[in-house]
């Protein structure tokens, strides 16, 4: 099934590359001058969330099941790489409802909490990256 | 913004099918996390076969729905557009992600208990309260699949 691991790999690439570029362009924002370099701004960015960060990060979740399925992958460094995956999906998660927040007042500074999100999520991929590789247990 | 329902495209004579079939994976995965606790306490091996074809079906059940719901997610383009949307989506594949490995882990080892796999029914359950929110949300926030005509 090597196809399905270029698959989950792909779309991971896809997913985390899409997820560290959000948190700053959400950050962003609040700088714009105009309104009509506002309305591009938040347009480009529910794009970006929409139609690229969350189906990537569809088809990573999916076809990485779909990998430890055929492949009857049960260890325990599996199921912590998934609870790590879970930490990653909740910063997403934040990283929409963010989103919304600047929809209803675009020009609230939000700098800091995407700076910790950013964090969080360039800590997070490669601490799952890590386990995959070194399976420690 | 319109304040007009939005009509789900995967429904049987206007009744939205996502609604009708994720009510059992959902009851099937939240009893999971009974199981495994009636086992803790009793040691009764029928306790480990129900937590096997609850994470199954539970598992089974919330692909099928999920694959109704992401169809309305994709074809309806005000469904689309909302951000609420694509969040209830990512909750609900992480969720079933744990719960396929949860029964895989079951499956492999039909006789014994893992504790992993009580560890993993409670994770199921905290993102099914979450993913559930966010799906209420939508119901009741931006009327999905609800009719106000008759």
């Amino acid at each position: 099934m090597l196809w399905l691991l270029l698959l989950h790999i792909s779309a991971v690439l896809c997913w985390c590359g899409s997820l560290l570029y959000l948190p700053a362009l959400i950050a962003g924002t609040a700088s714009q001058q105009t309104a009509i370099g506002l309305q591009r701004h938040q347009a480009v960015t529910i794009m970006v969330f929409s139609l690229f960060a969350t189906p990537a990060a569809l088809i990573a979740i999916a076809s990485g099941t779909a990998v430890f399925i055929t492949g009857r992958i049960v260890e325990p460094w599996l199921i912590l790489k998934l609870t790590l995956v879970v930490v990653l999906v909740v910063c997403h998660a934040v990283v929409g409802w963010m989103l919304l927040r600047t929809l209803t007042a675009p020009y609230k500074t939000v700098t800091l909490p995407c700076v910790l999100l950013g964090a969080a999520v360039a800590l997070l991929i490669p601490a799952i990256v890590w386990i995959v590789l070194t399976k420690p247990f | 913004m319109t304040n007009e329902p939005i009509r789900s495209l995967m429904s049987i004579a206007g009744h939205p099918v996502h609604p009708m079939l994720i009510h059992f994976p959902v009851a099937f995965l939240l009893g999971l996390v009974g199981a495994d606790l009636a086992y803790v306490y009793t040691a009764d091996p029928f306790w480990a076969r129900v937590g096997l074809w609850l994470a199954g079906l539970g598992s089974l059940g919330g692909w099928l729905a999920g694959l109704a719901g992401l169809g309305d997610l994709v074809l309806v383009r005000r469904i689309r557009n909302l951000i609420i949307a694509w969040s209830h989506a990512l909750m609900a594949v992480m969720t079933l992600s744990l719960a396929s490995l949860n029964w895989l882990l079951r499956f492999n080892d039909a006789n014994g208990f893992n504790p992993w796999g009580l560890y993993l029914s409670l994770l199921t359950a905290a993102l099914i309260t979450v993913t559930s929110l966010l799906g209420g949300q939508m119901v009741y926030g931006h009327a999905i699949g609800v009719d106000v005509k008759h």
